[in-house]
């Protein structure tokens, strides 16, 4: 594997290219202090869930970044949200907390993945901490009913998004941003995969996937053109113990610790790393983009809040025996309920695997220490 | 030994059939004719579901009722039953049976012990799990996990936030494809004019509902609210039948004859306050405990009747739209606006949300509602409790902040 290969070509994004001669040397270096540069570029649109349509985002000339979670914990955040709500949308409303005017994004767009989503779109917006904020409505479901509707979602979104950015929201661009999309996509998705005897590094992959949801994406294209395969590669036969990273949206820290111990995984289902990156259907003959858009989002290896995630255990099953897992770690962010139900499901139907469940905050605490002996006592008896 | 004993008489239909004979006969008492009409209607329900000779189902809390009641499917809603056993207080054996099987106490206490009843076999095997979306996300999720594990129907009305065209056309058709998948489980062909009556009791109980609200008003109506609370059970398992309206009609005609006949007026309560959400279901002394203060409970939030008219010529557009205009669901401004309303209304002095731990729904939004209730010159307060799990009530606790809470209203 040789890098990007795929060059999307000359792709204007307003301001030119935001990267150009800014960048160190070493590759994990740039795809660093480009995350932070676009945490700073003009027109940006913040968003966090991994439904948010990207594509609508970057048609409509905005830069759309992932904007994560403070690491540290969110005393300032509890008060506006109840600390019974999701850790993580309490790190991200904290992170926002944080930033003065010069780092506030244009706005932020928000899905209704779940409850806790929407409490943080309500402060948000009653608040006004970005000029702008949305909520878009999204299905749980993969019905011809729910691929309507959601197409109409997605189509006014598109018109409205345009008219505040005062860009013509047209067809042809959204086709073209889908496509540059879909060609990052597809060309993580063969890193995922592997080469020959060499296997991913799934922590490493995650980083990618992190500056694959931060730029635009013809910035990442340019930027994983230089990403040579023993950057991401391990051989097979120096593995430790093959684990698979499975639940609510790990925080960095955890992907770091399982490295720490020595652990290395595999593989990931996960909305930071590989399911992000799904591409489950190709549009059809003639077919209107928003359908295909919503077709797109809809079919996704599914979050938990999905009502096909259950389904999804017996392809989670599958793929463990296939890429041969030896365990399973299971994190769920503390107050995240779709993917609490679920991890239930998975703990009691995955039982042939050694399977260890963790539950903790997405900011760094006190409880670091404990998750360090749990996954060290879990890496030990794999070996 | 015992628990054997009760759980077999708890799954023994006859149990219930005997029960509503003393709730008819008048050997068990009510303080009004109409709870005791409640109780005879949630009996029968049980019977119904145990009999097994019905195509029972299970419910969330915010399923679409009127289905069921046109197709006769009787309707076991697991949220209900942990009230009615935190009632009874036999909670504990329920949470702490989900919990020794790994279902954490962060999680809705509801849910929790609606697990623990499926586990100690209490509660009855369903034929599906009909869940919505709205509101809950626990319960969704937990009838997911359910149906997964029970290798049973899964049967979700997926209802999205924003009340539009779009969003009434997505909830019609899926209500016409759950009737078809309800006919299909059951085995039941619905006849469409049983579906327009479930619509027309649905909206007679709408107006019922609306009569006993403004009654309410008059300071001579007796309805306290913890008696209040207990018709809830209609709201969450009766609309579409034939006896929620008939209920709340007499309720109505009774706080009337109530009210005519007050000669020496009551003393007024000292404070009046609204509350928000639910109350807890086990024996405590919360509300008591306010009227000692001499604060009332005017008006419940959950008592509220937030949809419009109901037509039986259009039915599944009625039910979609009752569905979509839930004000705790949209944008929060509409719950706000409702707060406003209701505060005007009942001319309370203080609102008070009470915060069940595991309900991320309803806690989400308490800083923005303080920030506006103050704006409105209202006094708040938060009360940190759980509805169902009584090891999180701290009495003390609640009374020294609802102490505070009343001196600053006075």
């Amino acid at each position: 594997m040789e890098g990007n290969s795929e060059q999307l070509g000359e792709v204007t994004f307003k301001g030119g290219c935001f990267l150009e001669g800014k960048l160190g040397a070493g590759f994990w270096d740039k795809i660093d202090e480009a995350g932070k540069i676009a945490e700073e570029a003009q027109g940006r649109m913040a968003w966090f869930c991994s439904y948010s349509p990207l594509e609508i985002i970057a048609s409509c000339g905005l830069s759309p970044y992932r904007l994560s979670g403070s690491e540290e914990p969110s005393p300032k955040a509890d008060a506006y949200l109840h600390p019974n709500l999701c850790s993580l949308v309490r790190a991200i409303l904290n992170r926002v907390l944080e930033m003065d005017d010069a780092e506030k994004p244009a706005g932020m767009v928000l899905v209704n993945s779940c409850n806790a989503m929407v409490h943080l779109y309500h402060v948000l917006k009653s608040y006004r901490f970005f000029g702008h904020h949305y909520l878009l409505e999204l299905p749980r479901q993969f019905t011809p009913e729910s691929v309507r509707y959601f197409s109409g979602v997605l189509r006014e979104f598109h018109e409205e998004l345009g008219s505040i950015t005062g860009e013509n929201p047209s067809r042809e661009e959204l086709w073209r941003q889908l496509q540059l999309y879909h060609k990052n996509r597809r060309f993580l998705l063969r890193l995922y995969a592997g080469q020959g005897e060499n296997v991913v590094d799934a922590s490493k992959m995650i980083s990618l996937v992190k500056a694959f949801t931060m730029l635009p994406p013809q910035e990442f294209n340019r930027l994983s053109a230089s990403l040579g395969p023993e950057q991401v590669m391990i051989p097979r036969a120096d593995s430790s113990p093959r684990l698979f990273l499975v639940g609510s949206p790990v925080p960095p820290y955890l992907v770091e610790l399982i490295k720490d111990l020595d652990g290395t995984v595999f593989t990931d289902d996960l909305c930071v790393g590989k399911r992000i990156l799904d591409i489950p259907c190709t549009p059809e003959e003639g077919e209107d983009v928003y359908t295909y858009l919503a077709r797109f989002y809809l079919q996704r290896a599914p979050c938990a809040r999905m009502k096909s995630s259950f389904q999804r255990i017996d392809e989670l099953r599958e793929l463990c025996k296939q890429q041969r897992i030896q365990g399973v770690i299971f994190f769920n962010l503390k107050f995240c309920e779709p993917w609490y139900y679920l991890g239930q499901a998975i703990r009691e139907e995955l039982s042939e695997i050694p399977l260890l469940f963790l539950e903790g905050e997405y900011g760094a605490s006190g409880e670091i220490g404990q998750m360090r002996t749990r996954i060290a006592a879990f890496l030990e008896m794999l070996t | 030994m015992a628990r054997k004993r009760v759980r077999q008489l708890l799954r023994w239909a006859p149990i219930y059939t005997l029960g509503r004979l003393m709730v008819q006969k008048g050997l068990i008492k009510f303080p009004y004719r109409s709870t005791a009409m409640t109780v005879d209607y949630a009996l029968e329900q049980f019977r119904k579901t145990y009999s097994h000779r019905y195509p029972s189902v299970w419910t969330s809390a915010f399923y679409p009722m009127e289905l069921l009641h046109a197709l006769d499917i009787p309707i076991f809603s697991p949220e209900v039953a942990s009230a009615v056993i935190a009632g009874m207080g036999f909670q504990r054996e329920f949470l702490q049976e989900g919990e020794s099987k790994w279902w954490g106490r962060d999680n809705c206490a509801f849910h929790r012990c609606a697990m623990g009843g499926i586990q100690l076999e209490y509660f009855p095997r369903p034929l599906a799990y009909c869940a919505s979306s709205h509101l809950c996300d626990g319960g969704y999720l937990l009838f997911a996990n359910l149906a997964r594990k029970e290798k049973l129907p899964y049967l979700l009305m997926d209802v999205p936030r924003q009340n539009d065209e779009k969003a009434l056309k997505y909830v019609v058709s899926q209500l016409q494809l759950m009737l078809g998948s309800l006919q299909d489980i059951s085995g039941r062909k619905l006849d469409p004019d049983r579906l327009e009556e479930a619509v027309h009791n649905a909206e007679r109980a709408r107006q019922a509902m609306s009569k006993v609200n403004l009654l309410r008003l008059d300071l001579a109506s007796p309805l306290r609210s913890a008696e209040a609370f207990g018709f809830l059970f209609l709201y969450f398992t009766g609309l579409g039948s034939r006896e929620m309206p008939e209920i709340y009609e007499t309720l109505a005609g009774e706080l009337e004859e109530n009210i005519g006949n007050v000669t020496a007026p009551e003393k007024p309560p000292r404070y009046r306050l609204l509350w928000l959400h639910l109350k807890p279901f086990y024996r405590n002394d919360l509300l008591n405990y306010l009227e000692e203060k001499g604060a009332r409970i005017i008006f419940e939030e959950f008592n509220h009747v937030y949809w419009g008219a109901m037509d039986k010529n259009k039915p599944l557009e009625s039910i979609a739209e009752r569905m979509l205009s839930h004000f705790i669901y949209g944008d929060i401004t509409h719950r706000l606006q409702v707060i406003r309303e209701l505060a005007e209304k009942y001319e309370v002095d203080g609102v008070i949300h009470f915060s069940h731990w595991g309900c991320h729904q309803n806690s989400g939004s308490l800083r923005i509602m303080r920030d506006f209730l103050r704006k409105e010159g209202l006094p708040f307060l938060s009360l940190d409790g759980d509805c169902i799990d009584d090891r999180n009530y701290a009495a003390g606790q609640l009374q020294t902040r609802l102490d505070g809470f009343l001196e600053m209203l006075s």
